[in-house]
Order: structure tokens, then C-alpha cells, then sequence
């Protein structure tokens, strides 16, 4: 089931369950609008899961691609009258353009210097979010976005149970194209290359340039959870483009397990949840996840998902295969 | 191009203030087994690094036929056929022995490396290369948990996965048991005349059995070359390296 650890055939029981989630999801949570927030940051989750669990890659730089995908879909919507759909995947297609010239710079560097770099570009990105004001709306974001229907005038996007449809057709998609992404030639190049950069290049690979692709991927993934936010809340707000946006996707991705891609669907879950629950309770709620984030790291460094993966596997009987967090590499 | 041989000219790598390799001059004749000897830190593995791509030489060309490769990468090296195994065993730990040499078959297909939209497909030449090599028997395993022995097969299954015509092997039987040793250096002798390899090697009998040519270097220069009789004589050779091994 660790599509990212190991080679395993697609689609597998994830695809299914994870269809079965989101269908559940609105029925079962206090409201719809909830379940919309959990699937659009589970793509954002994504991004990062998808590039620290096959690539070895840990990029702080997704909240930057969030942000593009956030108001490059809110400048397309306020311009033109194209569908939810083209919008949303015009904008994903910015972000994954703009990830490929970040990437081309930061691939330089390995390790901790690459991360450095995504920090870096990230913190870039939010003050030229201050400085283009006109473009940006500045501190006040953009507001007053109609949502037009998905596509060609159908699928009016009037309820919040359509738009929930909307976004968790696009999430499963977008799940299911990161998992056939995963278990193809491609990703076992990717996986390759996390295990050991040195040996795959000596084989052959050219590892910068896969590394820019796969950052462009996830790119594309931020960029599309970006511009779902948009039309999920029909306003781009700056935080969408913070660089607390980049450390929430990598804590959510973290928290989940990065394994599988099923784990960001966890880790986004828990923690949208826990926000929605916790900060009725305490406005300091965020100290709490903190906690958690910390005990998480120190006693469960598979993630939630990759703990139950353990679990199941003991149950069964099998052959326990601990597949421990890489090394952070760039 | 076929016949085309690998030509070193005036090699030079400074590490700071340390010459690691001086005006080495090499040519590598194809379809021949080349051995590169001499002391610890006599600059052997640089100078595979240089050849392979790995290094950048701070003095000097590398030339495959008449195509100066000097500043080209390793990975752009390995679609002209060179391909390499590692003296500190360099392989994919967690990945199964198949999968290990699958990437290596997988990095020359043309095309393949980039598909993203559909499974991994079944590749012959893997399972000939494991057969090659005395691997069929471990395919499904993890390669972390091979034997040493084992482990150093799989350097040099991966070396040949890209169906090189180049092969260079650093110290391809650095702790590899007794039992091994016969079956590896019948492996690598018999990867010529279809094949050039390129050998470091301490073991100075293999060494001196299997070679059809050998380079000594000593503190970065190649202090002699010629045949393995010729070495074997050489005074230049055994009081720098041999010592009283011959």
C-alpha cells in the first residue's frame, strides 16, 4: 500500500477507499464546507507528501505554488468568464510552470541547502505578493469572485454540496494521477533517485532534470489545491500565499506519513479537523498541534498512515517492512 | 565510432593545494581488458572518476574516438556506453536485486525513463544480465540484504545493465570470499573482446592472469604500462608498488 516506498501495481485498495472517503466525508462530518477545506488542503498535503515520499525531496516552498495556484485562478475569474474547471487547471498549470523555474534554481543544491532555497523562494513570493498590489490586492487579497459552472455553462456551482462534488472529483483525480505517476517507468526513477542520487546518475539518469519534473508535478498539485481554494471560498487571501502556507503542507504531509499518498489525505484530515474542533476551544490551538506534531516525529516517524500500514501488516502476519522517512535531500 | 577507444591526454586534478592526478596520459584500446594498478592513494579511482565523468579534470581532455567528452556528465556518459561499477558498494539498498538492475536496463530504453502514464513493463535483458552474473536465484530480494559477495555481483550486473561498451570496475573483488573470486574473474575476463574493461583491481594475481594491458600509477603519474610480463619485470614497478609480492 506504500505506493511511494516501494514498486506496487495501480490502482490498489487505497484507490477504492479513498473513493469511498470522499463520498462519505459530507455526510459524515459536522458540515460540507468543512469537508470542501479537507479535500482542497489534502491536494496541498499531496504536493508535499508526493515529493518528500518518492523524490526524497522536502520543499518549503509549496505555500509559494498554493499562492500562485490561489490568485492565478482569482485574476483568471475576475478577467475572463471561462468554467470553474479550465480555471482551475489554467492556474495549476502557472504554479507547475513557475515550480519548474524554481526548481531549475534550487536542484543546484542538495540537502539542506536545497531547502534553504524553497524557504527562500517562498518568502520571495509573499513579499511580492505585498509589492504587486494592484495586481494581488495586496494585504486585502482579491474578493468579489463569482464561481462560474464547471464547464462550458453545466454544472452550476450554486450549493455547497456542488461545490464539494466539484473539488472531490478533482481530488481523487488528482490522487489517482499521482499514484499511476508513482507505479510507472517515471516513478521508479524518482524512487531511484531517493535512494541513492549518486547511482542513479551513474546509470544514466539525468537526476537534475528529473528532479525538475517532479518538482513541476508538484507544483501542479499545490498550484491545483491553490486555485480549488479559490473557488471553494471565492476570495484569495493572503494567507493563501504565506510562508506559514508552506510549513502547514509539509506539517500535514509530515503528521499523515509520506509513504503513501493516502497519507495526505490523513495528515490534511487530522488537521483540519483538529483546527475546526480545537480553535472553538482555545484561540492558542495552534501550540496544541505543535504538540502533536512533535510526539508524532518522536514516536510515530512513519506518520499516522504509516503506523496503521504497520499495524495492518502485523495483523496479517507478514513480513514487517519498517520503510523509515528518508534522508531530507535535494 | 564502434571501434572508436577511450584517450586521456595530460590529466590533471588539484584538490586544493594536492595534486591527486599529473599529466596522465592513457589510451584504452577496444575490446581489450585495461588494468589500472598502484599503491593506495596513487589516484586510481580519480582517474576513473575523470574517465567516467564523475570529476571535472582541472587539466587535460578525455576523448571517446574523436568526441572530446571532458565536461560531459556521468549520466550523458552512460548513453555513449560507459557505464560503471563503485569500489564502496553503491547500489539501491531498499529496492529488490531485479529492480536494481531494471533501472540500469530502463535508463537506455529509449523513451521509457519519462513514462509516466502506464505500469513498469517486464524487461528480458534482466533477466539475462541476473543469469550473467549468478543473481537469478536472488531477483525478489532486497538488495540491502545480500552477502558482501553477492552485493559486488550486483555492482557489476548494474555496470552491464545498459548494455555498455565500456565497462569500468573499481576493485570489483574488494572482500569478495575465495569462492567468489574464480567466478568473477571468469565474469569479467569473459565480458571482452565484445566488451572494453576498464579494472582497478589489488588482487595482483587476477590482475596479472586476466589483463591484456596495465597502467601503474604511483602518487598521481603513471609511472609504467605495457603487458602484464612487462610489469612483471618492470624495476620501476616493484620497487614503487610490487615490492616483494612478485
Amino acid at each position: 500500500m506504500s505506493t511511494f516506498s516501494s514498486y506496487r501495481p495501480f490502482p490498489d485498495a487505497t484507490t477504492g477507499a479513498l473513493a469511498v472517503v470522499l463520498v462519505a466525508l459530507p455526510f459524515v462530518l459536522p458540515s460540507v464546507t468543512l469537508a470542501s477545506e479537507l479535500v482542497v488542503f489534502a491536494i496541498g498535503a499531496l504536493s508535499c507528501t508526493f515529493l518528500l515520499g518518492l523524490v526524497g525531496l522536502l520543499s518549503f516552498g509549496q505555500g509559494l505554488f498554493f499562492g500562485i495556484g490561489a490568485y492565478g485562478s482569482a485574476r483568471i475569474l475576475l478577467h475572463s468568464n471561462t468554467g470553474s474547471l479550465a480555471t482551475i487547471l489554467s492556474a495549476a498549470a502557472i504554479a507547475a510552470v513557475a515550480a519548474a523555474i524554481v526548481g531549475f534554481l534550487s536542484v543546484r543544491r542538495r540537502g539542506i541547502y536545497f531547502v534553504m532555497l524553497t524557504l527562500a523562494f517562498a518568502q520571495m513570493g509573499y513579499f511580492a505578493m505585498l509589492a504587486m498590489k494592484n495586481v494581488t490586492g495586496g494585504e486585502n487579497g482579491l474578493t468579489g469572485l463569482p464561481r462560474p459552472p464547471v464547464f462550458a455553462g453545466f454544472g452550476a456551482l450554486t450549493h455547497p454540496q456542488s461545490v464539494y462534488a466539484f473539488l472531490a472529483a478533482i481530488c481523487f483525480l488528482a490522487f489517482v494521477l499521482t499514484q499511476r505517476i508513482a507505479s510507472s517507468p517515471f516513478g521508479s526513477v524518482l524512487r531511484a533517485i531517493r535512494e541513492n542520487d549518486i547511482r542513479a546518475d551513474a546509470l544514466g539518469y539525468d537526476v537534475r532534470l528529473f528532479k525538475i519534473m517532479a518538482l513541476a508535478f508538484g507544483g501542479f498539485l499545490a498550484g491545483l489545491a491553490g486555485a480549488m481554494h479559490t473557488i471553494f471560498l471565492g476570495l484569495a487571501p493572503p494567507n493563501t500565499i504565506e510562508p506559514e502556507m508552506s510549513e502547514r503542507l509539509v506539517i500535514m504531509a509530515i503528521i499523515g506519513g509520506t509513504g503513501s499518498p493516502i497519507g495526505a489525505l490523513i495528515g490534511a484530515g487530522f488537521y483540519v479537523l483538529l483546527a475546526d474542533f480545537l480553535s472553538a476551544l482555545w484561540p492558542r490551538w495552534l501550540m496544541i498541534i505543535a504538540f502533536l506534531m512533535i510526539a508524532i516525529v518522536l514516536f510515530l516517524p512513519n506518520g499516522l498512515w504509516g503506523s496503521v500500514e504497520l499495524l495492518i501488516a502485523r495483523w496479517r502476519g507478514g513480513r514487517v517492512r519498517v520503510a523509515s522517512p528518508e534522508a531530507v535531500d535535494g | 565510432m564502434d571501434k572508436a577507444g577511450i584517450i586521456a591526454e595530460k590529466i590533471g586534478v588539484r584538490f586544493g593545494g594536492f595534486r591527486a592526478l599529473d599529466h596522465v596520459n592513457l589510451e584504452i584500446v577496444p575490446g581489450s581488458l585495461h588494468s589500472v594498478i598502484g599503491p593506495n592513494g596513487a589516484g586510481k579511482t580519480t582517474l576513473f572518476n575523470v574517465l567516467t565523468g564523475r570529476q571535472l579534470p582541472s587539466e587535460g581532455y578525455v576523448r571517446v574516438g574523436a568526441r572530446d567528452v571532458t565536461r560531459m556528465g556521468a549520466h550523458r556518459r552512460v548513453h555513449l556506453g560507459i557505464a560503471r561499477s563503485f569500489q564502496v558498494t553503491n547500489i539501491f539498498q531498499n529496492l529488490t536485486v531485479a529492480e536494481n538492475v531494471r533501472l540500469a536496463v530502463q535508463a537506455v530504453r529509449r523513451g521509457e525513463p519519462w513514462t509516466f502514464w502506464r505500469g513498469v513493463s517486464p524487461d528480458r535483458d534482466v533477466g539475462d544480465v541476473l543469469a550473467a552474473t549468478g543473481l537469478q536465484g536472488r531477483a525478489g530480494d532486497r538488495a540491502g540484504t545480500l552477502s558482501h559477495g553477492a552485493q559486488r555481483a550486483l555492482e557489476i550486473a548494474m555496470a552491464l545493465g545498459s548494455d555498455p561498451r565500456f565497462v569500468f570496475l573499481d576493485e570489483p573483488l574488494a572482500g569478495v570470499s575465495i569462492d567468489d573470486i574464480h567466478r568473477i574473474k571468469t565474469l569479467i575476463r569473459g565480458l571482452t573482446p565484445r566488451r572494453t574493461v576498464v579494472l582497478i583491481e589489488h588482487n595482483m594475481r587476477v590482475v596479472l592472469d586476466i589483463s591484456d594491458r596495465i597502467t601503474v600509477l604511483a602518487r598521481g603519474a603513471v609511472i609504467a604500462e605495457g603487458t602484464p610480463a612487462d610489469i612483471r619485470t618492470d624495476p620501476a614497478v616493484r620497487t614503487a608498488y610490487l615490492g616483494t609480492a612478485i
